[in-house]
């Protein structure tokens, strides 16, 4: 019997098959072998060799299935089929490979590899048996090959694949869901995956069962959409914004589809394909003139936002400065009858205005220290006023620390001996320790540091140290440290310490007296002198550790 | 069988699909032993051929 069918050049090209074919073969080939291209690009870190074999499979696979269609020779049509019927499934394991190396960042385990090789085997021992392919139809000059049980058990494992997919995209979004953790990655990912291989299902029911095999190039030409989505989302994961991707898969599946146009062999079918294409370029660009208009609308708006909250922030600076001069002169009016009060109180106490009675004494006794508690309170007002006004002046001279430091603990030690506390001072008297510094305020940090190891140490010992350090960097540095067996902080409390207002979280089991400035007013002063201070506490009830450190002038 | 698969395993997989592919060529082009049915009534079913393939045992 004499069949006239075409001879085929290069073993695809021939009027053998539908026209179509070659638009959505042609095309997905193409657009695999661009996104196996990309994969080598230096892009973001993504998993790579489980898509790169997804890719390889499926154009060997859309190679295979152009022979069966524009082949006529017997022997390449049975033995592409052979290869079509092998590979198949390979699509759909490495499609679960990638999902779970994508959204679980892990390797295959044994166990899914043995059971995938399990599932497997049954495909490789048919492949070259009748079991795969039973024989050739000729019949009717048809060119058709006579499937065995392996497509069936190659369908069935289709369905298994997938739905394994499912299982663990379903999987991983309700872990990510427990976790509060973002679920759209996953979910894109895992339904471009399951969307892909169910067009490749459909594309292949539909042209088997319903003899549809025009529409069913629609499902050919839908898979490698899904799979630029996927790589898409994949790369892209970090900035994953939905309206840009909106966007730009709107866009590149319009390059796609006029791409594909190059692909038609038919001027019947182009019609077809060229009105599709310009139905999609409408709904698009629809959306994207759409969202276009919104972004410049919000664009504006945020723009007008921005103008009103300058001027808003310019006026809350204003009024920042007016209620710090306020404070200032507050204060500075609080200053001189403070200063009577407490002078008063205490010629008062040392008899100068004669003797006392013992009822008496008490009372007098706490409005003195009232008084130095208020006084040490305006004090650190007027500090902040003058940080904030810019107008704390410093007069920088050479200093030796361990004098300023020894001054300030003789001061201190008549309060700590009264409150059990054991003060001690460890420096080498040997050596200098001389800094740039104004000492008025330098004395105040230290004395606020040491004042505040003991404030904060019910009962044990306060240790000031003075020492020099070599920084690679910075030279030669002075050290001064205080360190107690006091209350100690959490690291929460250690973060906020030197903001303004903040004392610590168990500070008033202590002491009730401090306004949250001190360490506030240290921390500027220190970093005038071009020093740092910070503090460390292995926790709460195990002391703390202050930390000033200067650079040295010699 | 929570660990990660060797790349052996892997190599093992790829030797053996090209394996194969090589043995469907050999089958085709080398033993041409595929029944090619000019005739409808000739074609055995699926049923039929997979009985068969299991009586005899034959690949």
């Amino acid at each position: 019997m004499m069949c006239t069918w075409d001879t085929s050049k290069f073993l695809i090209f021939s009027d053998n098959g539908i026209p179509l074919i070659y638009y959505s073969h042609l095309t997905s080939i193409a657009i695999f072998f661009l996104l196996f291209v990309i994969t080598f690009l230096p892009l973001r870190p993504w998993p790579k060799a489980a898509f790169r074999t997804m890719m390889l499979v499926y154009i060997t696979w859309l190679f295979g299935d152009l022979v069966l269609w524009g082949n006529e020779n017997i022997n390449h049509i049975l033995f592409f089929w052979s290869v079509v019927n092998l590979v198949e499934p390979l699509i759909f394991v490495a499609s679960y490979i990638h999902f779970v190396s994508f959204s679980e960042k892990r390797h295959i385990t044994m166990r899914e590899f043995i059971t995938f090789a399990v599932l497997l085997f049954p495909t490789l021992i048919m492949s070259f048996t009748r079991l795969s392919v039973t024989g050739f139809d000729y019949t009717n000059c048809d060119r058709n090959v006579i499937e065995g049980v392996a497509a069936y058990y190659n369908y069935f494992l289709e369905a298994v694949f997938t739905g394994l997919l499912a299982i663990a995209a379903f999987k991983q979004w309700h872990i990510r869901r427990l976790h509060n953790q973002g679920t759209g990655r996953v979910l894109l990912v895992g339904a471009s995956l399951i969307l892909l291989l169910l067009s490749f299902l459909a594309a292949n029911f539909l042209g088997t069962y319903f003899e549809a095999y025009n529409i069913s190039q629609l499902g050919h030409i839908a898979v490698p959409i899904f799979a630029a989505l996927l790589v898409y989302v994949t790369v892209k994961f970090e900035t994953f914004e939905p309206r840009v991707l909106i966007a730009d898969v709107s866009t590149g599946t319009l390059l796609i589809l006029i791409f594909s146009l190059f692909f038609i062999r038919d001027a019947n079918t182009q019609i077809y394909i060229i009105s599709g294409t310009f139905l999609l370029a409408v709904i698009f660009a629809y959306f994207l003139v759409s969202g276009i208009r919104k972004e410049v609308d919000t664009r504006q708006h945020i723009q007008t936002l921005a103008t009103d909250l300058s001027k808003a922030n310019n006026r809350l600076v204003e009024l920042d400065k007016q209620k710090s001069e306020f404070v200032s002169f507050a204060t500075h009016q609080l200053k001189s009858p403070l200063a009577a009060m407490r002078g008063y109180a205490s010629l008062i106490l040392d008899g100068d205005y004669g003797e006392i009675s013992t009822a008496a004494r008490e009372p007098l006794s706490r409005i003195f220290e009232s008084t130095k508690t208020l006084a040490n309170v305006v004090e650190g007002y007027l500090n902040i006023s003058r940080i904030e006004l810019g107008t704390m002046k410093y007069d920088f001279t050479p200093h030796d620390i361990r004098a300023m430091v020894s001054d300030v603990i003789a001061e201190l030690e008549p309060n700590t001996k009264k409150a059990g506390i054991n003060l001690s001072f460890e420096v080498n008297k040997e050596d200098d320790f001389i800094v740039q510094a104004d000492p008025d305020k330098l004395k105040q940090v230290f004395a606020n540091l040491i004042d505040n190891s003991v404030k904060y140490t019910p009962t044990g010992s306060v240790n000031v140290s003075v020492t020099k350090k070599q920084d690679p960097t910075k030279g030669t540095l002075v050290l001064f440290s205080v360190k107690d067996t006091g209350i100690g902080m959490s690291e929460k409390t250690i973060e906020s310490l030197f903001h303004k207002f903040t004392r610590a979280y168990n500070a008033n089991k202590t002491n009730i007296h401090g306004t949250g400035l001190g360490l506030f007013v240290a921390k500027e002063i220190v970093e005038a002198h071009k020093g740092h201070v910070w503090a460390e506490s292995e926790g709460e009830g195990k002391g703390s550790q202050f930390y000033v450190e200067l650079p040295s002038v010699k | 069988m929570n660990s990660a698969v060797p790349q052996k395993l892997w190599y093992i997989v790829f030797i053996a699909y090209g394996f194969v592919i090589v043995l469907s060529a050999l089958r085709i082009y080398v033993n041409r032993d595929y029944p090619i049915y000019m005739n409808v009534n000739e074609i055995p079913s699926t049923r039929e051929v997979f009985l068969e393939w299991v009586k005899d045992f034959h690949l």
